[in-house]
């Protein structure tokens, strides 16, 4: 009776500890996924689907930034729609400052926020050598990420969109480690 | 392990689980943006090693702070050039155009006291630009930059790029302002870069 009542003793704190064991890592997992929120932009919108207004540039800027939004769209549930009615604006100039493009929200993360986005075309030609085109089409989605919650140089060693040090006549497009913060954050 | 230690160690192991996946997907970072502070983030070239930045900047200049102003800095527009190195071209742009095309800067004002290397003259000013600064009571912070007045060094070590017309930026926020004092270099407070130089003479040595 005794050596019966010992062995269910024992298996009883087996099975704890087996629970416990699984609880730690999946404890551990979340605490994770958690620390990745490091890569995560306050300064993005509230949600996924977007418009946006095209301000004073030709039709070369206005097909780049059409393909911008497309390939954001590819996406399951994002959405950067074209409305002359829309207060988030794009646009590109030639800008006398080293940066390639700038991503300004205004308000709180709300429906009331708006975005800014301009494109420095003077920057990156004299940097693009004959990959104009590709850098333009780098920087505009880049710069759309940030609307998406993303934020720049993501602490991973994963290839992403919005490193300062991506090869931008090749990394025009969302990378696998982008979309998947896309949607951890807005699911 | 007792059952009641396993079950005290059960229990918190589901409180952590339980707060991981509450935090999970939630911003770890305050909403930084209110009616009153605007966040900017900016796009910037990566130069990856002081050596790499020293080359791309057409001026390397040691120098001390004058004074400082906020602007709002416009693009230059016009129709010249081709659709793809000139947004404008083949474009007529409203006043109301432009006015969303304009980016706040903070100037700095910079007595040069040491060329490098560069078209500059020791004693002359130049002027920096940074994106962010306040302007009509809201202030807009750009993430990556520490405004140059704001560092507290005798002296600064500055990689420019020249823009022509007394317009100089820094070849990025981190990799192109270091504090000096003595002859000695060093990175900003927090900027994460670690230059390969540590003095001014071998600023001097890399730049020949």
């Amino acid at each position: 009776m005794e050596t019966h009542i010992w062995k269910l003793e024992t298996s009883r704190n087996r099975i704890l500890s087996k629970v416990v064991a699984i609880m730690c890592v999946l404890a551990f997992a979340i605490g994770g996924a958690s620390a990745a929120n490091a890569d995560y932009f306050a300064g993005g919108m509230a949600s996924k689907k977007n418009s946006v207004k095209y301000v004073g540039v030709n039709s070369t800027y206005v097909n780049h930034f059409d393909n911008a939004r497309f390939r954001w769209n590819a996406l399951s549930g994002v959405t950067f729609g074209k409305s002359n009615a829309a207060k988030n604006t794009m646009t590109a100039a030639r800008y006398s400052s080293s940066w390639y493009g700038l991503y300004t929200s205004k308000g709180p993360r709300d429906r009331s926020r708006t975005f800014t986005i301009q494109v420095n075309a003077r920057s990156i030609q004299e940097a693009s050598g004959r990959n104009m085109s590709k850098w333009i089409a780098s920087t505009s989605t880049h710069e759309l990420g940030h609307a998406l919650s993303l934020d720049d140089n993501p602490k991973t060693s994963k290839a992403s969109l919005m490193k300062y040090s991506r090869n931008r006549s090749t990394v025009i497009s969302p990378l696998p480690y982008d979309v998947s913060e896309v949607k951890r954050i807005y699911r | 392990m007792s059952t009641r230690r396993a079950l005290t160690i059960l229990s918190t192991a589901s409180t952590v689980v339980l707060l991981g996946a509450a935090c999970a997907g939630q911003p770890t970072t305050e909403d930084p943006s209110s009616e009153s502070v605007v966040h900017v983030s900016a796009d910037y070239p990566d130069y990856g090693s002081t050596e790499a930045a020293l080359e791309a900047a057409d001026v390397v200049l040691v120098g001390t702070v004058e004074s400082s102003r906020e602007r709002v800095e416009y693009p230059e527009v016009d129709d010249s050039g081709t659709g793809l190195e000139n947004p404008q071209s083949g474009v007529d742009i409203s006043d109301e155009d432009l006015e969303e095309m304009g980016v706040v800067t903070t100037v700095t004002t910079i007595k040069v006291t040491e060329v490098i290397s560069g078209d500059v003259e020791v004693g002359d000013s130049v002027e920096v630009s940074q994106v962010g600064g306040t302007i009509d009571g809201v202030t807009y912070i750009e993430d990556s930059t520490t405004f140059i007045e704001e560092v507290d060094s005798p002296e600064l070590l500055l990689l420019l790029n020249d823009f022509g017309d007394g317009d100089y930026d820094l070849v990025n926020p981190v990799e192109g302002v270091y504090e000096v004092s003595d002859g000695e270099v060093e990175a900003l407070p927090g900027s994460g870069v670690q230059p390969e130089v540590s003095s001014l003479e071998e600023v001097r040595e890399l730049t020949e």
